[in-house]
């Protein structure tokens, strides 16, 4: 079967600093993949680059057989690939359902408010509890979870997210990556990119392991989770019996 | 009431428009220096369509409004992909450019024996369609402010609407409204039509009530007025850039004792404000807080009952 995603040689560079240096990566339909690899090593610069962020400098990204990479982002989440950025950047000053009601541009229209959210009352009980506050007063997980839910109020067909658990307690991370199983259990396909190597190891199907700008190690997360050559260039230590990748 | 008051609740009517102009815009993080064009246009286009060619004064103000509109969308397509401090150095450029063009345009029609148009820097005389029609200062002042609650009805509809959360978004961050799917080049467009075409009605009825405008009236000191009027009463509401004009106004202009003081004490009173409430009076967060504050009271009154 075809990819659903397909990513080739792609190339990506700020103010002429190569930042990606020609990965290709798939993922296919119902797949969760992750992007592990150090702060640095390229990780955003690849989902800025597929959801039409940041324009490629040379490559080609493919989305359900069609061209997407000269496409401008918003023209990418209608086509319907959405990024979960970084950071629980939210918008502050709206409420938690305005924050909700922008995402949602396949099902109101213009002047349309969309309170009906049952699949969302069942995924962020606790949000629904709170969608007329204003969602700068809401916690760093809370914060979190809207990220999340707004990315599901696009309808996404596939979920970028971008290092879902940073800065939350374990306990809160773990939260999150429950509900990433649970979007897997309902048929969501994800990109993941993760800084938590074991973490993001234990969700994913598939995973690549990029370094400086390459991917230096891909393969089934299973196998990866046992491979030698992860431990030593993720940690940086090279032990002496552990032949390297090159 | 007597005509002085009578022209001051009318002078605060007309200025609120290009106020209510500029604040959509700030709403959508665009600083304009040019709202004043906008009102220009919309005076002239009305002007002439009721003095020079007899059509009805809704005729004219519907022209007016179109006018401005279509014109700040054209300006919006060229300029808005600029984005930030090059927006509004263009805004400027394009409404000086306005002026200049009305104070040398001499586009004349006979009506009635006598020549009536624009006539360059001599002004456009003679738009007297409501003194042919008896109607009296008060009765203006009634439509005035009849199609003022009709654009706050408007804007309070877009606040509570997806379309408003997305003006929002666009004046807080840029890159994510992208990320959520918003064509954020084609919606600031509809903004800037939107504010263009409101303080297009100020113009309208402006040139009706003094019958007579001339290009001087649209300065770049209205425009710097109109936005100033938004950073004092607030950014959180429509209500806000309201209670600007009105300080301004209403009071400044009103209270005879600071004749002669009044932009000093206006200009004091806008750098006090942004020190100190640097989104206005009524900013995002009080006006939360008083909906809360709102809707307590009303659930409190239920519950009594």
């Amino acid at each position: 079967m075809a990819p659903m995603l397909e990513v080739r040689q792609l190339t990506v560079s700020y103010g002429g600093v190569r930042a990606i240096d020609g990965i290709s990566l798939t993922v296919h339909s119902g797949e969760i993949v992750s992007i592990v690899g150090m702060n640095g090593a390229g990780k955003t610069s690849i989902l800025n680059a597929i959801s039409g962020m940041v324009p490629p400098d040379s490559g080609e990204i493919t989305f359900e057989g069609e061209s997407i990479g000269s496409l401008p982002a918003h023209a990418v989440v209608a086509r319907g690939i959405v990024q979960v950025p970084e950071g629980r950047l939210i918008f502050g000053t709206l409420s938690v359902e305005e924050n909700l009601r922008v995402a949602a541009h396949k099902r109101s229209g213009f002047m349309l408010r969309s309170r009906d959210r049952p699949h969302l009352r069942q995924l962020f009980p606790t949000l629904t509890d709170k969608l007329e506050r204003p969602a700068a007063g809401l916690s760093g997980g809370e914060a979190q979870m809207l990220a999340l839910a707004r990315g599901l109020e696009s309808e996404p067909r596939l979920l970028l997210l971008d290092e879902p658990s940073l800065g939350l307690s374990p306990k809160l991370s773990l939260g999150v990556f429950d509900l990433i199983r649970q979007l897997r259990d309902q048929g969501l396909t994800m990109l993941l990119v993760e800084q938590n190597l074991r973490r993001a190891l234990m969700v994913a199907d598939r995973a690549y392991v990029l370094e400086s700008g390459r991917i230096t190690l891909q393969g089934p997360a299973s196998e990866l989770m046992l491979d030698d050559r992860l431990v030593s260039n993720y940690l940086g230590v090279s032990l002496p019996e552990t032949p390297t990748s090159d | 009431m007597d005509g002085y008051v009578i022209t001051v609740l009318s002078n605060i009517g007309m200025i609120s428009f290009i106020a209510l102009s500029a604040y959509l815009l700030l709403v959508t993080g665009e600083i304009s220096f040019g709202q004043q064009a906008y009102f220009g246009l919309g005076a002239y286009a009305a002007g002439a369509a009721t003095a020079m060619f007899g059509l009805p004064i809704w005729a004219g103000i519907l022209i007016g409004v179109g006018a401005a509109a279509l014109v700040a969308m054209v300006v919006g397509a060229l300029t808005l992909r600029l984005g930030g401090l090059y927006f509004s150095i263009s805004t400027l450029a394009f409404a000086e450019m306005v002026r200049l063009i009305l104070l040398t345009a001499e586009v004349q029609v006979e009506v009635d024996g006598e020549m009536v148009g624009p006539d360059g820097a001599n002004g456009f005389h003679d738009i007297r369609w409501m003194f042919e029609r008896d109607i009296s200062l008060a009765e203006f002042m009634l439509i005035i402010y009849c199609l003022l609650a009709l654009v706050l009805i408007v804007l309070a509809l877009v606040e509570r609407s997806r379309l408003g959360s997305v003006f929002r978004m666009l004046g807080s961050d840029d890159l994510l409204a992208e990320m959520q799917g918003i064509n954020t080049v084609r919606y600031r467009i509809l903004a800037a039509g939107m504010a263009g075409g409101i303080a297009g009605i100020g113009g309208s009825l402006y040139a009706h009530f003094t019958t007579y405008v001339e290009p001087q009236f649209f300065n770049v000191m209205l425009g710097v007025h109109a936005l100033a009027y938004g950073l004092i009463g607030g950014l959180g509401t429509a209500f806000g850039p309201l209670i600007g004009v009105a300080i301004d106004i209403g009071f400044l202009e009103a209270v005879r004792f600071i004749q002669g003081y009044r932009m000093i004490v206006f200009g004091g009173l806008v750098a006090v404000l942004l020190i100190f409430m640097p989104r206005g009076i009524l900013d995002e967060d009080r006006v939360h807080r008083l909906k809360g504050w709102f809707s307590r009271r009303r659930h409190a009154g239920t519950r009594g009952n």
